[in-house]
This record gives C-alpha cells, structure tokens and sequence, in this order.
C-alpha cells in the first residue's frame, strides 16, 4: 500500500464521507478509483461544513491520475461519484458515458420510520436554503438494497432528482437517495468532549 | 411603531416550525423568550423585530432558552451575542457536564448542514463562557423592578415555573441514552424529550400577567401538575397565555385555564407545521371551547404545496410526498396601557397570523 492509500485509509477512519468502513478498497486497481471517490467526498465536505484536517491535506493532493481524471470528466455528478464508489466499482466503468444531470438536490434526515417508507426532513441545496424547507415522504422501495440497512431515524442521506443520460444519448428521469456511511464514536471524541464540557461548565458562574 | 413607554406588549412570532415570543416590560425595556428564524431574512425572528423598533442592545433585560427543541433556539445564540448585557436563562439541567459533554461531541463535527437545537445550545453556553448564567428551575424569580422603575408605576417581576425536582430526576435518570459511547455509530444528534423539563415562564407587570407556556407537557405528578401544586411560585393569574407545545393534547391541563389564567383570556399558539401537524382540529376545538380570544401565528396548509416543472414531475412520478415545512413568520401582537383592567384590550396580527379557527383554513 503506497504512501496515498495508506492516508486514505486512515482518513476513512476520520469519517464523515459516504464511503468509510467496509468500503476500503479490496485491490490495487480499485485503489485510485476510491482515491477519487475520497476528494469527491472532501469537496462534498466543504460544502457540508467542518473538514478534519486529513481531508484538508488531501486536497492538496494533485499528484494522482485518478483525481485528475475526475476532474476532467464531464457530467458526472458528484452524486454518481458517490454512488459508484460506494459501490465498489472499478474506473473504467465509471466514465462519463452514462451521466447524470441534477436538476435538484436535498439534504435530508430521517425523523420518522414509517411502515413502508420513513418521513425526513430536507435541506434544498438547490434552492441554497438555510434551514429545512421540505418534509418528505419516502418508500423503502426508492432506497437501493445496500442502502437500506442505513434506515434508521437519524440517518442523513443526499435526494437527487433529475436526468440520466444514456451512452445511446436517451434520457430518462431519476429520483437518486444515497444514504451516509456515518463513522462511529471515537474514544477520543469522547474524552475530548468531556474534557471541553467539564472545563466550560467550569467557567460559568450559574446563579 | 414600537410600544408607548407605558405600554406592555407581547408578541409571539411563528413561521410553521419555531416559536419567539417578545415582550416589552415598559420605558424601553424587553425580554425574549425562545428563538426562531424567520425564513425569508435568514435570520431570528426577535433580532429583525427588535432592530425594526430600533432598540438598542442595552435595552434588552433578559434572554430565555426554554429547552434545547431545534423549534424553540435557532438563533438564540446569535440573540445572546447581540444582547451581550442581558441576563440569560437556560435550562438548569444544563449544569450537568455530561450532558453539556454530549453536546459538544454531536457538534464537535456536524454531520449535516441543518442546524440543531443541541448547536445552538452549544454556541449559546461558549457565548458565555467565563460569564453568567441563570439555572431555569421551577418557583425561580428571574427579574425583578420595584414599583418605581418604570414609569407604568408597577412592579414587575419574572419567574421560572418550571420543570420542578421530579422532571430534573426523571431527566437525569434517562440521560445515558443521549451519551455517544465509544464504537456507537453517530447519527445526527438525537432530539433529547422529554418536554417536561421545558421552562415556563411567568411575567407579572403589576396586575397584568402573561403566561409563557414552552412545550411544558403534563406528566403525572410533574409538569403542569407540579406548577399546579406548588406553593413557590407567584400567584398571579395571567391575561395572556402562550399556549404550550402548540396546542397538543399532552400538553393540555384542564387547571391551568381555571387557577393560572383570568376568564376567556387571550391565547395564542405557533402551529408545528411538521409530521403529525399541531394543533389538531380536536386541539383547536378544545382551546376555543375555553377562551374566544385565541390566535396563530401561521396557518397549517390543508395541502402541500405543488412543485411546478420538470422537477415537480420527476417528484410526481416517483411518488414523493413533498410538502414545505414553514411559510411568511406571522406575529400576534397584543399591547396593554390600562393596567387597573388587567388584560390586553388591542390585538394585531401581522403577516400570516390569524384567529385560532382559521388555522386549518377558513
């Protein structure tokens, strides 16, 4: 494992991405793809807020083919980025042939699990809205099957509506949830918290 | 045109989820309770008010978080910023480190980019860091001015009613399943309940009083029950009531409109535009059969708004059901100059605000 692998991995475990834990790269070849998929991840982040210092360093990272690549590519969404990623796919089947145009993007969170579906709530990225602007209904029919263990009231995921474009140049509407890989609790996120926690209660004078 | 110097008002803002109340004490001097933020300027409710009557800084007293709901605090860190000389309340529960410790690990890196009542909680203790805070417990006086400092002539106090012993234990002993545990998979921060824990607050200003209800719920033996029973707290009965969590059944008290409020007094409620909308028909029944005088903030749509174009197809196909969650913040404003009467003789309602029975439409 070279040097920028091993920064991925370790930064996987620094979280916040779509594609941490089990979808470390299994081989050699699918490591530049997921290289790609990780600076996807880290722009994402700048959108999404804080960004861990790992991540900050990688995007400093310029040196490799595959980023490159992607950042050439032409319409491929970041969504589809993710997707296929997460997905494990190789490079080569994720060109620019097939490729999605957003036409609205969500952010949303799961407040309600529901019987055939759950109900969240959604920030639109789209629309650059500062709070939530729509309460949604979804059925579990709309979430991919590897997705559908990530249900859970809580849960954050990316809603994409518009078109995939086909490499016969056809078109057809796309309704894409993608949900979050979320990162588990560290023992030093723990203790650190309850460190500022002790220290700030501290400091205030409670009447 | 902001209230005469003698003049009492207060003001409930709601744009369909969050609620801001704003209360003028008298010679320019205010207080808010809770925080919301007003969609269309991005920004809270009380700080565009408050800057539109061009009140300075200084001229706020008092601040008060009623509990951590991400409906009751957007923006109340900013208000505490922007108010650096007021006094500021907060839940008591908050002296627990390991609850403030909970906070700071679900905002250490937010997951989203929607904001929560638990970042909001955080902002607002690091604001006061090195300062001071008061502890919101039930049968507490936070503001007192003796007869002779406003120029009304009359006193005016604020007290905290609530949550009483039996919710702080209840709180605390379940207070572990908000903790992150080292392997636990993170999720955006969980909506810490109960309700009961919510501080009521309760303003006099010589005869007149007005009851800030929170999203107090009744539980056995605490909750409104235990404000009911206490010996503590001001005896005071309130012309003006803010109906707690949005007119719901649980938080309903058939007592509190005989031995906290006057006859038929003035009510008003911010709907919850979300999930299990609040008020219900039976809720809006329910309060109107008590006082005639009850109004909202905001409508509750009967159908979700439709999206047009391309997108509002692909939506339509898919079988989405999208409906918008807040609309225009719509304030119920009621002032009081004559004191001896002890009620509010003028209401206004602004922007969507309206008569409790046209909630759900007219």
């Amino acid at each position: 494992m070279n040097t920028l692998q091993s920064t991925v991995k370790h930064a996987s475990y620094f979280e916040l991405d779509y594609i941490a834990g089990s979808s470390l790269p299994k081989s050699a070849a699918a490591a530049d793809w997921f290289v790609s998929a990780f600076q996807a991840c880290a722009v994402l982040d700048t959108l999404t807020g804080e960004m861990p210092d790992s991540q900050s360093q990688l995007l400093g990272v310029e040196d490799s083919q595959a980023i490159a690549d992607w950042k050439n590519a032409e319409n491929v969404s970041l969504i589809e980025v993710l997707k296929r990623a997460e997905a494990g796919e190789p490079r080569d089947r994720v060109s620019p042939r097939a490729s999605f145009e957003p036409l609205n993007e969500w952010e949303g969170y799961v407040v309600a699990i529901l019987d055939n579906g759950f109900a969240a709530h959604l920030l639109d990225l789209t629309a650059g809205c500062a709070t939530e602007s729509d309460e949604a209904t979804f059925s579990i029919d709309d979430v991919s099957d590897d997705d559908r263990g990530l249900v859970g009231l809580g849960a954050i995921f990316r809603w994409s509506v518009g078109y995939e474009r086909q490499v016969t140049g056809t078109r057809r509407k796309v309704s894409s949830l993608v949900f979050r890989r979320l990162p588990i609790w560290t023992k030093r996120e723990i203790s650190e918290s309850r460190e500022k926690a002790r220290s700030l209660v501290q400091s205030i004078t409670w009447e | 045109m902001g209230p005469a110097p003698t003049e009492v008002e207060v003001s409930l803002f709601g744009p369909g989820f969050g609620e801001c109340s704003v209360l003028h004490i008298g010679d320019g001097r205010w207080m808010v309770v809770d925080s919301c933020i007003d969609p269309q300027t991005g920004e809270p409710a009380a700080l565009s008010y408050l800057r539109s009557l061009g009140v300075r800084p200084e001229c706020v007293e008092l601040i008060v978080a009623t509990h951590w709901h991400d409906d009751h605090v957007r923006g109340i860190s900013a208000l505490v910023r922007s108010y650096p000389d007021a006094r500021v309340c907060v839940p008591g529960i908050l002296t627990n480190a390991e609850l403030v410790a909970s906070i700071i690990a679900h905002d250490a890196r937010p997951l989203t980019r929607v904001t929560s009542g638990v970042a909001e909680m955080r902002r607002l203790l690091e604001a006061k860091a090195g300062g001071t805070l008061i502890r919101g417990i039930a049968d507490r006086r936070l503001l007192a001015f003796e007869a002779g400092h406003f120029s009304h002539g009359h006193p005016v106090e604020v007290w905290a009613l609530s949550p009483c012993d039996a919710s702080l234990q209840r709180f605390l002993g379940s207070l572990q399943r908000y903790i992150p545990r080292e392997g636990m998979q993170k999720q955006r921060v969980p909506n810490i309940t109960p309700n009961e824990c919510s501080v009521v607050i309760s303003v006099s200003v010589g005869p007149l009083g007005i009851l800030l209800g929170a999203d107090l719920e009744e539980e056995t033996c605490s909750g409104w029950s235990a404000i009911l029973a206490s010996h503590g707290r001001p005896s005071q009965l309130a012309s003006f009531f803010k109906v707690p969590h949005h007119g719901s059944k649980n938080a309903h008290h058939p007592d509190v409109w005989r031995h906290l409020l006057v006859p038929n007094a003035l009510f008003a409620l911010a709907p919850y535009n979300r999930g299990a909308k609040l008020p219900s028909r039976q809720d809006v029944q329910r309060l109107a059969s008590l006082s005639d005088r009850g109004y909202s903030t905001a409508p509750l749509p009967k159908k979700a708004a439709r999206r047009v174009g391309t997108v509002g197809k692909i939506i339509k196909e898919f079988n989405v059901q999208l409906a918008p969650m807040t609309g225009v913040t719509g304030q119920v404003r009621a002032r009081a100059s004559n004191f001896e009467e002890g009620t509010f003789s003028e209401v206004e309602l602004f922007s969507g605000a309206r008569p409790l029975l046209q909630v759900h439409g007219s």
